[in-house]
């Protein structure tokens, strides 16, 4: 893997809310120019970390603990003048319901330039030059006319690729895509999917997906991490993810979710879901997902398990599935 | 192109629709203030106070009270056909003339107050909303609270206390320094001094109103995903809420403030009674009094037409407001 | 020049400008003075000239040239300011906007605060030209009024005086005849007051055949008042009656529908009213007092239906004789059998209020009070 310092460092990331610790030391890394899958069920707390990164956190929600560093410079202590300079300047986001993620009153084309002439500092008919090329560039068909459009005139679709439009708009170097396509006819997806990993090569940007859909990850990510009730329980290069799970939560994911990019593992079998809820993992003194585990032990209970590096660059936090491995590992001596 | 006609198809509707509207509205209070025990000769003969029964009867048939109510209610519409509100006996001169008079200090007046609560109201509920529940937001509720719940005479005299006895800055009433013989900006000047304390009396109420909503709505707006989606772009949190948040809160307030626009006329006869204001609430409170129900239903009808505008132009203002609406 | 068919005592005192004004031939002349639109009401031979009338809000005076007593008037211009609100007229006066004010121009509770105002100067009197006077009639056609027992138990229950303090402020006088006392040339100064006994009139009460029922009351009155008079009086009036078991309900009416309640409906038994005297009783009290006046639907009227045929010989007699003493005479008879037979109770007179910058002089030099002319009003220094 690469040794660069990463672009996007995560670390030991707490996020409380009076009410509870949805995000709890949980951490990744972002390499330039690659895309990481965050992958959990909702409420497993990967929306809640993307707000973290972008310093947007609902007034309730605190982190209290953990670093975020972006090139090495560290997020969390940024001066807001400066942290509004990093939003869609150099980490842009877009989010699940596009239709409702643009402002309904202004039209789409002077949404794309307010980014523009905030971080670019254009004059308006510039601005509106370079909205219609993003227009253009995200595929969006008559973008002229289009440029004056309101939003209730475009399709779901549309929309998102608008949102797109508006994210790339000053090339940032990471962007977070917050469930992009779970709002969207399933034809539509691939094609958001694809525009998103075209523009993340054409443009050089890293991409950070957050989904609860493992079935998208094989053809569009680089590595994934598995997020369980605010904690990381496995990471891994995407593929390995897929063809290996380890975690048992993954193996369940993996079971309920359909691939869009082979109808291989549709044949192995009817697509099952987890039994249970995460609403379980609450006051779990031991590994949150016990109470749902097929395979938990009464060791689980009792404290959560590390996470344990099982081979390079792939991380698991089961002691019981990766007790094998564990001790090949320890025989090679890692 | 396109807008354009919209326009003129809206503006013919409302015409043809105000027709009927205005009609019922006027037939409606004819009848209505017929019920009012007593009548404009009862009164103007209780004033004299030595009044004889043949001065009664001759009062009444100058004012046409004498006749059936049925003809009275058609030489009424018939005077309307002719464009022709009537005449006032208690004044001793047509309606239309009467009205007049006041009509542009009533509307300046109210005018005044709304643009000034509109204005007033919508900073402070942005204000309220954006400090959410901290101490601004607090002390700016009880204010609020207090404009609304405070009688008007009750500020209006309090403001002539302390702006006219006290300090001496403002006059205490009327409309103009009578016989200053102002011309030009002097005398522009010399209204709006006049129109100050009145306006600010009316506003207050209007203020607590529009910036409790405001407060309501700025809120409501703020939890929405586009906000949140201008946050991440990087915008100020002041850009956010005057560009992506007000212009979606202000529904509302428009529709209310247009509500309150179409009863302008009606004036407001407490305010006006306090400082003296020679506006068109006291013209119709007194004719009530009076039982000068030309000059009322000519007040009443000017009314309605008022507020057949002031809602088309609500809805033109929404359509422009919010691009979803369609003008219906 | 005035041809009479009868003589006419009351006239020369009608005559007075106020009440008489002097208006232009050329324009009245052959002209329906009561039709619509009317002629101009506004030309006469006073000292100041109509300039400019805005309806609801003011009329500007300006000094006549041309009148006939020079030099005066003496003031340039006379601004009259319409302000129907008496706050707001007292905070307009301390602001310095207003120089003179009549009729209640201040609220009668703010009224302490001007005692000592150095630049304002408070005036109470009786003007004899308007006669102000507030009394009670009793609605002589409901059953348990025509017992002049139960009329005399309620004169009884009444304090006079404390409507004087507490009502009116001590500004106002205790009035007790049908003839104002501020009528002091008509007066009959032996009308005394029926002494405030609630014992006597219980008593009376009883005598009259109306006892106290379980929950106290005797019997129901609905008790109406002049709104141009203060509501508190009518307060004040109710909540005797009830003291002595009369169940009094007010109903406070505007004045069109008062006017049509008392003297077209009759739906009252008692009314406090306030019959003004005006400047002679042929004009302002006989329309209350004879018989042949009581006329439904015409306001102020006999409104109580009271009919004493010696009563209607006396003020007939006294409308056409023109010698004073005798007319005097005759209005003190009036007096007592009016006192005797109680068709109503006879209150108080209020006294006109005048508030006036104190550098003002002769604003009020005779008996109209503001309503003379101003041609001697000047200021001094």
């Amino acid at each position: 893997m690469t040794t660069a310092a990463p672009l996007l460092d995560v670390a030991d990331l707490t996020i409380a809310f009076p009410t509870g610790t949805p995000v709890i030391d949980f951490g990744f890394t972002v390499a330039e120019g690659e895309t990481l899958a965050v992958v959990g069920e909702s409420g497993s707390g990967k929306s809640l970390t993307a707000l973290a990164v972008m310093r947007l956190l609902p007034p309730a929600a605190k982190i209290v603990a953990g670093a975020i560093r972006l090139k090495g410079r560290d997020l969390r202590a940024l001066p807001e003048p400066e942290m509004r300079r990093v939003r869609g300047r150099e980490i842009a986001m877009i989010f699940q319901e596009p239709m409702t993620s643009l402002n309904p009153v202004l039209t789409v084309g002077r949404q794309i330039a307010e980014v523009l002439r905030l971080h670019e500092g254009m004059s308006a008919p510039a601005a509106r030059a370079r909205t219609i090329e993003l227009l253009d560039l995200v595929r969006v068909a008559d973008p002229h006319r289009r440029v004056d459009d309101f939003p209730h005139r475009l399709s779901g679709g549309m929309r998102q690729r608008v949102m797109i439009a508006m994210a790339v708009a000053c090339r940032p170097r990471l962007l977070i895509a917050d469930e992009p396509t779970t709002a969207l006819d399933v034809t539509i997806q691939a094609q958001v999917l694809d525009l998103l990993d075209r523009l993340r090569r054409d443009l050089g940007m890293a991409l950070l997906l957050i989904t609860h859909d493992l079935g998208i990850v094989g053809q569009w990510a680089d590595r994934v991490v598995v997020m369980y009730a605010g904690r990381r329980v496995e990471q891994a290069d995407a593929t390995r993810v897929l063809d290996d799970p380890l975690h048992p939560y993954t193996r369940g994911l993996l079971a309920a979710s359909p691939r869009l990019d082979a109808s291989l593992h549709y044949s192995a079998g009817p697509l099952r879901e987890i039994p249970g809820s995460i609403a379980s993992a609450r006051g779990q003194p031991g590994c949150p997902f016990a109470p749902r585990c097929p395979l938990a032990q009464p060791s689980c209970r009792i404290r959560p398990p590390p996470l344990a590096a099982v081979r390079p660059g792939r991380l698991v936090a089961c002691p019981v599935t990766t007790a094998s491995e564990l001790a090949d590992v320890a025989a090679v001596g890692l | 192109m396109f807008e354009n006609r919209r326009l003129l198809r809206v503006l013919r509707r409302t015409v043809v629709q105000a027709v009927p509207t205005v009609l019922g509205i006027v037939v409606l209070n004819f009848l209505l203030l017929k019920l009012a025990p007593g009548d404009a000769a009862d009164v103007m003969a209780g004033e004299f106070g030595t009044a004889t029964e043949e001065t009664m009867a001759m009062l009444r048939r100058q004012f046409g009270l004498d006749l059936p109510l049925l003809q009275q209610l058609l030489a009424y519409l018939g005077n309307l056909v002719q464009f022709s509100l009537g005449f006032s006996p208690r004044y001793g001169m047509p309606v239309s003339e009467l009205i007049g008079q006041r009509l542009p200090s009533t509307l300046m007046l109210m005018g005044l107050a709304l643009a000034i609560a509109v204005v007033v109201g919508i900073a402070l509920g942005t204000t309220m909303a954006m400090t959410a529940g901290r101490w601004t937001d607090r002390v700016l509720s009880v204010v609020s609270l207090l404009f609304y719940s405070v009688p008007g005479f009750w500020i209006g005299l309090m403001l002539i206390v302390l702006f006219s006895v006290k300090l001496g800055w403002l006059p205490s009433g009327g409309q103009e320094t009578i016989g200053a013989g102002l011309t030009g900006l002097d005398a522009v000047a010399d209204r709006l001094k006049h129109m100050i304390l009145p306006a600010t009396s009316l506003a207050l109420f209007y203020v607590a109103i529009y910036g409790r909503l405001t407060r309501a709505a700025v809120l409501e707006v703020a939890s929405q995903d586009y906000v949140r989606t201008a946050a991440a772009k990087g915008l100020a949190p002041l850009t956010v809420t005057l560009r992506h948040v007000l212009r979606n809160a202000l529904l509302p307030v428009t529709t209310l403030a247009g509500i309150h626009f179409g009863g302008i006329l009606g004036g407001a006869v407490v305010v006006e009674t306090v400082y003296s204001w020679p506006g068109l609430g006291r013209l119709a409170f007194e004719s009530v009094m009076r039982r000068d129900f030309n000059v009322l239903l000519g007040v009443l009808l000017l009314s309605s037409f008022l507020v057949i505008i002031a809602n088309t132009l609500i809805d033109l203002l929404h359509a422009w407001l919010d691009p979803r609406i369609e003008v219906r | 020049m005035i041809v009479l068919s009868k003589p006419s005592p009351y006239l020369m005192v009608a005559l007075g400008p106020s009440e008489s004004p002097i208006v232009p031939k050329h324009l009245y002349d052959g002209v329906d003075v009561a039709a619509p639109p009317g002629p101009p009401l506004h030309i006469g031979t006073g000292p100041f000239i109509l300039k400019e009338w805005v309806r609801g809000s003011h009329a500007v005076l300006e000094r006549n040239p041309n009148y006939w007593d020079k030099p005066k008037p003496y003031l340039d211009r006379v601004i009259i300011r319409f302000m129907p609100d008496a706050a707001a007229r007292a905070a307009a006066f301390e602001a310095g906007d207003l120089d003179l004010g009549g009729s209640a121009p201040v609220p009668l509770s703010d009224l302490a605060r001007y005692k000592d105002h150095p630049k304002l100067a408070v005036d109470t009197r009786s003007f004899a030209y308007t006669g102000a006077q507030h009394q009670i009639f009793f609605n002589l056609d409901t059953p348990v009024l025509k017992n002049k027992k139960v009329r005399e138990a309620i004169a009884h229950s009444l304090d006079l005086d404390a409507i004087v303090e507490t009502v009116f402020y001590g500004q106002a006088k205790v009035s007790p005849s049908p003839v104002s006392v501020a009528l002091t040339p008509w007066y009959d100064p032996a009308v005394q007051a029926r002494k405030f006994d609630p014992a006597l009139a219980n008593k009376l009460l009883d005598e009259a055949g109306q006892p106290r029922g379980a929950n106290g009351m005797r019997f129901p009155v609905r008790l109406l008042i002049n709104p141009f008079i203060d509501g508190r009086l009518a307060e004040f009036v109710r909540q005797s009656l009830r003291r002595v078991g009369i169940d009094a309900t007010t109903q406070n009416l505007e004045f069109g529908a008062y006017v049509k309640n008392v003297y077209t409906d009759r739906s009252f038994d008692l009314t406090i009213e306030s019959l003004t005297n005006v400047f002679d009783p042929t004009v302002g009290v006989q329309r209350g007092y004879w018989s042949k006046n009581f006329r439904i639907g015409l306001p102020f009227s006999n409104s109580a239906n009271y009919s004493n045929p010696e009563v209607d010989r006396l003020l007939e007699a006294a409308a056409i004789e023109i010698d004073p003493a005798k007319r005097k005479t005759m209005f003190s008879q009036f007096q007592r059998i009016v006192h005797e037979d109680i068709p109503s109770v006879d209150l108080i007179s209020p006294l006109e209020i005048i508030i006036a910058n104190k550098r003002i002089r002769n604003y009020a030099p005779g008996a109209e009070g503001l309503g003379a002319n101003f041609a001697d009003v000047h200021f001094v220094d």
